[in-house]
């Protein structure tokens, strides 16, 4: 916790250069196509976490066990991609908040985002998609910090990852769709990109729910055995 | 076809600025002029990187690209030029067919180029380019990078060893959240195993090197140098409205009288089709050195 204070604001310094300089950039070049100008915006607001992440200095232990639980996330995306609709990376990205903290929570959805999307495909959704995922695990963590989700406390924990998705992860994807779709589909409002999107988020976010449900618990037990016996 | 073209062997921050580029431009001119010919090169600089399997990709992006520009005119009825109505007095206009033409080829060829992009910069160059300036978040990737594979052979172990021991379950949801559980205690295990090496080999005290094979040649400086110059170039004739298009309500598009928009056209002519240049200059050479040996 020391120096947390301190070291905090550079990261908001570097976004707040950042945000003005494609501010400046936008108002000099722009033409009313504004998907770019989001994306950088969306690429500065990671830019925090990561150098928050950065500026930490984390221990061995930290940077291995993030990237350990990173991986198995892809893997288990993989994994369990022969049953439909189902997708556990969200799911895990939380527990990984959980149990990790905050930081390392968005910087594991971030990653582990990244990585699957190696495999599948690189887009200009690639960053929008990194940050949502990255915030699923900062907000999982900061609800572990102020104990409203907890392993021993299934259902609301299931609950809680279900509204994540619902009204932060599946939303933001929608905004990039919307931008995305700008101007090609005429003079759409958000408000229909984002109704049409609630269905596939309520399932997305069901399918985090019962990951939270079924894996949270034996998955928190196993990394809190780790943790005690290995002391980090 | 398994020797690296030659585009992709400059060095990855050059490779990686000429992308952002490449993308930047595309979504930024909203001209039909480039957007053609951003398309038209992003399809073939993929066809010569990727070779013949790159017409799948470029089948299912055209019918995308002309589904695209005849739905604009459906959603959007302004424009002078009336085409025809329909459903009782809707009108399909011109102008919102053409915007929607430019707009479905920017579209198109911001996606072929994202495709392009995937092929050139494999993940180890992206950690070289990011490395440096992140080493911490640069390091997790490259562990992650390492351990996604090394887990998929794991499960594959572990499902074999579960099928010969007859224990697994019927069930192929329940028996791969089993395997899961195995492989996380397994895995947070080696990772406190790697954590200990890593903590006795000295990490975190001192300042970190890092290792790359790649380095700044002289090909590397002057193809930067080619692109700053041409970006430079097209900016400011972007700056001195150049490059203005529009659509709606009637089409008002700068064209060849206009000095600045030839000479972004060809800044961006060129712009675009440098990886073709440079691998097509490369394979010319070698023809005609192979051909004197």
């Amino acid at each position: 916790m020391q120096g947390k204070s301190v070291k905090r604001p550079i990261g908001y310094i570097v976004m707040l250069l950042f945000t003005i300089i494609v501010l400046l950039t936008f108002w000099r070049l722009g033409n009313g196509r504004y998907y770019l100008f989001a994306t950088l915006l969306i690429i500065g607001g990671m830019l925090p976490f990561i150098l928050g992440f950065e500026k930490k200095k984390p221990q061995a232990g930290e940077i291995v066990l993030v990237s350990v639980m990173s991986a198995f996330a892809v893997v288990a995306r993989m994994a369990f991609s022969f049953v439909p609709h189902f997708k556990p990376l969200a799911g895990i990205v939380m527990i990984t908040g959980m149990a990790f903290g905050p930081t390392a929570g968005f910087i594991s959805g971030m990653l582990s985002l990244f990585v699957s999307n190696l495999a599948f495909a690189q887009g200009p959704w690639t960053p929008w998609q990194m940050f949502a995922f990255g915030i699923a695990g900062f907000v999982a963590g900061i609800m572990y910090e102020k104990k409203i989700m907890n392993e021993n406390k299934r259902v609301v924990t299931a609950l809680f990852g279900f509204l994540i998705v619902l009204l932060i992860v599946g939303p933001l994807l929608d905004t990039s769709t919307f931008f995305l779709m700008d101007g090609m589909m005429g003079d759409i409002t958000p408000w229909a990109i984002y109704l049409s999107g609630l269905p596939v988020n309520a399932v997305d976010g069901a399918a985090t729910a019962i990951t939270l449900l079924i894996l949270c618990k034996p998955f928190m037990e196993r990394i809190n055995r780790i943790k005690l016996k290995y002391d980090i | 076809m398994s020797r690296e073209k030659k585009f992709a062997t400059y060095n990855p921050i050059v490779c990686f600025v000429y992308f952002a580029g490449t993308i930047v431009i595309s979504m930024l001119t909203m001209h039909p002029a480039p957007a053609l010919i951003s398309l038209v090169m992003a399809a073939i600089c993929y066809i010569n990187i990727h070779g013949r399997d790159a017409f799948k990709l470029i089948g299912v992006m055209l019918p995308i690209c002309v589904l695209l520009a005849l739905a604009n005119p459906v959603f959007n009825t302004r424009g002078d030029t009336v085409l025809f109505t329909y459903m009782g007095g809707r009108m399909f206009t011109l102008e919102a067919l053409y915007y929607g033409i430019v707009l479905a080829a920017m579209f198109v060829s911001v996606i072929i180029w994202f495709f392009v992009y995937h092929k050139v910069m494999t993940a180890d160059k992206l950690l070289y380019v990011f490395g440096g300036l992140v080493p911490t978040v640069g390091l997790v990737l490259s562990m992650i990078l390492r351990l996604v594979p090394y887990y998929g052979n794991h499960i594959k172990n572990i499902s074999a060893v579960r099928k010969a021991m007859s224990c697994g379950s019927e069930d192929k949801t329940m028996e791969t959240a089993n395997i899961m559980l195995a492989m996380l205690s397994w895995s947070l295990e080696e990772g406190i195993v790697t954590s200990d090496s890593m903590k006795c080999r000295g990490y975190g005290c001192g300042k970190r090197s890092r290792f790359s094979v790649y380095s700044f040649k002289a090909g590397d400086i002057l193809f930067m140098l080619w692109i700053i110059v041409l970006i430079l170039c097209i900016i400011m004739c972007k700056a001195k409205k150049g490059l203005e298009a529009v659509f709606l309500p009637h089409i008002n598009i700068s064209g060849v009288d206009n000095g600045y928009f030839v000479m972004g056209l060809v800044a961006m002519v060129l712009y675009f089709s440098t990886p073709i240049l440079i691998n097509v200059t490369e394979a010319v050479k070698w023809h005609f050195l192979k051909s004197r040996i």
